[in-house]
């Protein structure tokens, strides 16, 4: 469908930055899902919009939203010189060189799924790498989470902040976004709710979370829910903002 | 015969939820099963798993005749994966240390198909599968009692992924002017809008990318009662996937809508705008 309803380009060079607790700390099938579901939402809302989604170098995440990215990249220019814009995915290493996750993202790179960036800032040619064919040989490391850093918030600069699956692990990283000066969300009903209460100033964990009360029974309707808050911190509306 | 079957609800979609459920399960569609292993110490539970699946009506496609990864390889696993409901990973250490099957999880999740794993406790899983869609079992492995697991993992995603769509289908058309009647059937819903332009919307929903077979239903529904015939769903990672389908949405004269448009969508069929 085009064109959009908000102005051509409107969203372009704004980037939503997207954390997630671990999935290892859920223990039923209804949050896990609603956390799989919300970051999909997610992804699809913001690239649909022609904005940009930013994550941490969390190798599951990584690699989830990347993937999802697909549906958004264009296909490799076949000319030399041209080079075709890659999908809004921006992966940034905030705790040194993650060898092993940039050789699991490389075939997601070379479709042009993402941008990859080390703990300097500087582009990171993911075709420069081999292919990961196993993991046996990757260090340890490798699958345990980068976190967010305020140096990564500054280079960031994000318009807005997605917090989906709150758990005690990014307890801090929810910190370092409420202090700043931007509109954030908390997603109830992925992770552990408790700490999503904690932050009121700029979340809009409370509004989201009336739909828990009203239909306690169902799935949260999430692709709306999420095209309704990222158009509304696209289009500047204060009132979708702050909740 | 094909039956086609509409259901209305009054406040919510989760009153049609077991009939949306059981009319999906018949279309065959859904009962479409993918086993993800690794041959070397995997293929004793995959061929159990496989043989239990099938008493259970299930199709279920066995990973036999992987080759080595290639530059192509993700387009290859979405391929593998696209028309399947389900995917049950098989973790061995062979499996966990394969980034073929690692993308396959990856793929599994990004197409919102159900997803479980099995696993022996001998080596720790995927991440990203946590341990409510795991099967963990200490000593002999027991087909049934997997089935059953991979069974009720496969009923809830189909329930949650679809109603999600559905109940986002109705907050965007329920709200505002101007007032929409929501009829549900098996494989989306028509939607009547009062004093609007365009009056009436046959919509197919699909979860992953639309299939030949749903396009077609959603056409031939429309043109058995007049309506503007709309195929949402998320679109195809593959670039040659999404030029096949533009091509087929447009012979057919057929709205495509993104998953990530639909409140655009939502907001211009009720401007009559399409």
């Amino acid at each position: 469908m085009s064109p959009s309803l908000l102005p051509e380009g409107f969203a372009r060079g704004h980037q939503i930055l997207l954390l997630a607790g671990s999935v290892s700390r859920i223990e039923d099938t209804r949050t896990l899902l609603a956390r799989e579901e919300a970051i999909l939402s997610l992804v699809e809302a913001v690239l649909a919009s022609g904005a940009r989604i930013a994550v941490p170098a969390d190798p599951d995440l990584a690699l989830l939203v990347a993937t999802a990215a697909l549906s958004y990249s264009a296909l490799p220019s076949a000319e030399p010189g041209l080079v075709a814009e890659p999908a809004g995915i921006s992966i940034y290493e905030t705790q040194g060189e993650n060898t092993g996750l940039r050789r699991m993202l490389v075939p997601l790179g070379r479709l042009n799924a993402l941008r990859y960036y080390d703990e300097a800032g500087e582009s990171v040619r993911l075709d420069q790498y081999e292919m990961l064919h196993a993991v046996d040989d990757a260090p340890r490391e490798t699958w345990i989470p980068q976190r967010l850093t305020n140096g990564l918030l500054e280079r960031v600069n994000p318009l807005a902040a997605v917090v989906v699956a709150p758990d005690a692990a990014i307890v801090e990283e929810i910190g370092l976004v409420s202090r700043r000066n931007f509109p954030f969300a908390v997603l109830p009903g992925t992770g552990d709710d408790l700490i999503g209460q904690r932050y009121s100033e700029g979340n809009a964990f409370n509004r989201l979370a009336g739909f828990i009360r009203d239909e306690p029974t169902t799935p949260f309707p999430w692709p709306a829910l999420l095209q309704e808050l990222v158009t509304g911190w696209l289009s500047g509306n204060r009132q979708d903002q702050r909740m | 015969m094909r039956r086609d079957v509409s259901l209305l609800w009054v406040s919510t979609p989760c009153e049609v939820v077991e009939e949306i459920l059981e009319l999906s399960l018949m279309t065959g569609h859904d009962r479409r099963l993918f086993i993800s292993y690794a041959h070397s110490d995997g293929h004793v539970v995959a061929e159990q798993l496989f043989a239990e699946m099938n008493k259970h009506r299930f199709d279920v496609f066995l990973d036999r005749f992987r080759t080595p990864p290639g530059t192509d390889f993700v387009e290859r696993i979405e391929d593998e994966l696209i028309d399947k409901s389900m995917v049950v990973v098989v973790e061995t250490p062979k499996s966990v240390a394969s980034a073929w099957v690692r993308h396959e999880v990856a793929t599994a999740r990004r197409l919102r198909l159900g997803l479980a794993a099995i696993n022996d406790g001998s080596v720790a899983g995927f991440t990203g599968v946590g341990s409510p869609r795991r099967y963990q079992y200490a000593g002999s492995f027991s087909p049934s009692n997997a089935a059953e697991f991979v069974i009720q993992r496969h009923r809830e995603a189909i329930v949650h992924r679809r109603l999600t769509l559905l109940q986002s289908i109705q907050r965007e058309f329920s709200s505002g002017a101007p007032s929409a009647t929501i009829d549900v059937h098996g494989d989306g819903c028509r939607v009547e809008l009062a004093d609007a332009p365009l009056r009436s919307l046959e919509l197919g929903l699909a979860i992953r990318p639309a299939t030949i077979d749903l396009t077609r239903r959603t056409d031939d529904r429309s043109r058995s009662r007049p309506a503007t015939p709309v195929v949402i769903h998320a679109r195809p990672g593959s670039p040659r996937r999404r030029a096949d389908l533009d091509w087929l949405m447009a012979k057919g004269n057929i709205v495509q809508v993104d998953i990530g448009k639909l409140r655009e969508f939502a907001r211009r069929a009720k401007a009559g705008t399409l």
